[in-house]
């Protein structure tokens, strides 16, 4: 279609940026398209191609332009097809040109429910989604950071009563269980690591006085209270301070049992705790 | 091989071929690749080549400059997108170019 110098050209060109891997067939097919090749191709040479195409695993560009050839698609395809092509291929070659193929992936994640700014990273642009745009957020979603830190064993949002992760704390600290769990639940409230060591501790109490029993006992309440303490909150701020307040009123409230033997029993336990210690030490040595 | 060397050799070989297809000529190569940008990209001792060759020869021409800044050369020296330059000229000349040029 071009002239023989022109194709001769063309030839070496296409030729080359495809052994130099500066195009792909791909590339070709981009703009040799099989419209182009139905046109322009001989039928001969389509018969081979569809041979080609027939017998291999999988047709693809490279196996179009290795059946065909370079040399014989320069001399069939027009010209202008073909300058195209190179023409891409030598802006891409140049940087001067960003060949914007269509990342159908980008918008398939969704945006993000929960998630805080995790999603979308790559494509999105940064500029507007900048901080978490969910719009859905309701006024507990500053807990949100909470979320990615699920650690949130955190039964303190549990007196908040704020979106929970459905299975981490709560059921199992229901007064079902009054197990170690239960107490950890108890604790946590207001300190994670602190409060769990303090737990065993307030389970000690229970040994110094039976009205700690009665306590504990006592406890269950204000623990399913908490789900129910969104009624509480409206003299809180915020969630936050919603928290820590509920977890001072479960304080109180267990105080104001044992008001008078809590404030003893606390140094007791303390005593108590490292004498239990040391003495699971001893039995361990006797065994 | 690096990018930059696929692309060395890719220019070498376009610039090539389109000289002996006769694509574009030695005066169109220059046309682009002018003294300005001979001076300024090729390095001393080949400035001092091509111009040894023509005061031998008595004369300094397109062909003679690029019998010594060969293909491989001028894709090593000067900045690919002059090259292009020339290579779009060309293709558009011939009518079939028209998009490729920066």
């Amino acid at each position: 279609m071009s002239t023989p110098s022109l194709t001769a050209f063309f030839v070496d060109a296409l030729g080359s940026a495809l052994e130099l891997g500066i195009a792909t067939p791909d590339d070709v097919l981009r703009h040799v398209t099989p419209d182009v090749l139905s046109v322009q191709l001989p039928r001969p040479l389509w018969a081979k191609l569809l041979a080609a195409c027939l017998a291999a695993p999988r047709a693809d560009a490279k196996l179009v332009v290795e059946t065909v050839g370079v040399q014989a698609l320069c001399e069939n395809i027009q010209g202008t097809i073909l300058w195209a092509c190179l023409a891409e291929v030598g802006q891409r070659a140049l940087g001067k040109s960003i060949i914007t193929r269509p990342p159908a992936a980008v918008t398939a994640e969704r945006p993000a429910e929960k998630s805080a700014p995790t999603a979308v990273p790559v494509a999105s642009p940064p500029s507007p989604s900048g901080a978490i745009p969910s719009p859905a957020r309701p006024p507990t979603g500053p807990v949100a950071v909470p979320s990615s830190e699920p650690a949130p064993l955190g039964a303190p949002p549990a007196g908040s009563g704020t979106q929970r992760l459905p299975g981490l704390g709560r059921p199992p600290t229901s007064p079902g269980l009054p197990s170690s769990s239960s107490a950890t639940g108890n604790g946590a409230r207001v300190t994670g690591a602190g409060a769990s060591t303090r737990r065993p501790q307030a389970q000690a109490t229970p040994i110094g006085s039976p009205s700690s029993s009665s306590s504990s006992s006592a406890r269950p309440a204000p623990r399913t209270g908490p789900p129910a303490a969104p009624g509480k909150r409206p003299s809180t701020n915020s969630d936050f301070e919603v928290e820590t307040d509920v977890g001072a009123e479960w304080k109180k409230q267990p105080t104001a049992m044992i008001v008078p033997d809590a404030l003893a029993v606390d140094d007791e336990q303390l005593v108590d705790w490292a004498s239990e210690e040391t003495v699971i030490g001893t039995d361990e040595r006797k065994r | 091989m690096s990018s930059s060397e696929g692309r060395e050799r890719w220019f070498a070989r376009m610039m090539e071929s389109g000289l002996e297809n006769k694509v574009f000529a030695p005066a169109d190569v220059l046309t682009h690749a002018t003294p300005d940008v001979l001076a300024s990209n090729l390095p001393p001792e080949l400035l001092s080549k091509v111009l040894a060759s023509s005061l031998a020869a008595g004369a300094m021409t397109p062909e003679r400059v690029l019998e010594t800044v060969t293909p491989e050369l001028m894709a090593r020296h000067i900045p690919h997108d002059v090259l292009w330059e020339c290579i779009a000229s060309a293709a558009q000349r011939a009518g079939v170019g028209g998009s490729g040029r920066s």
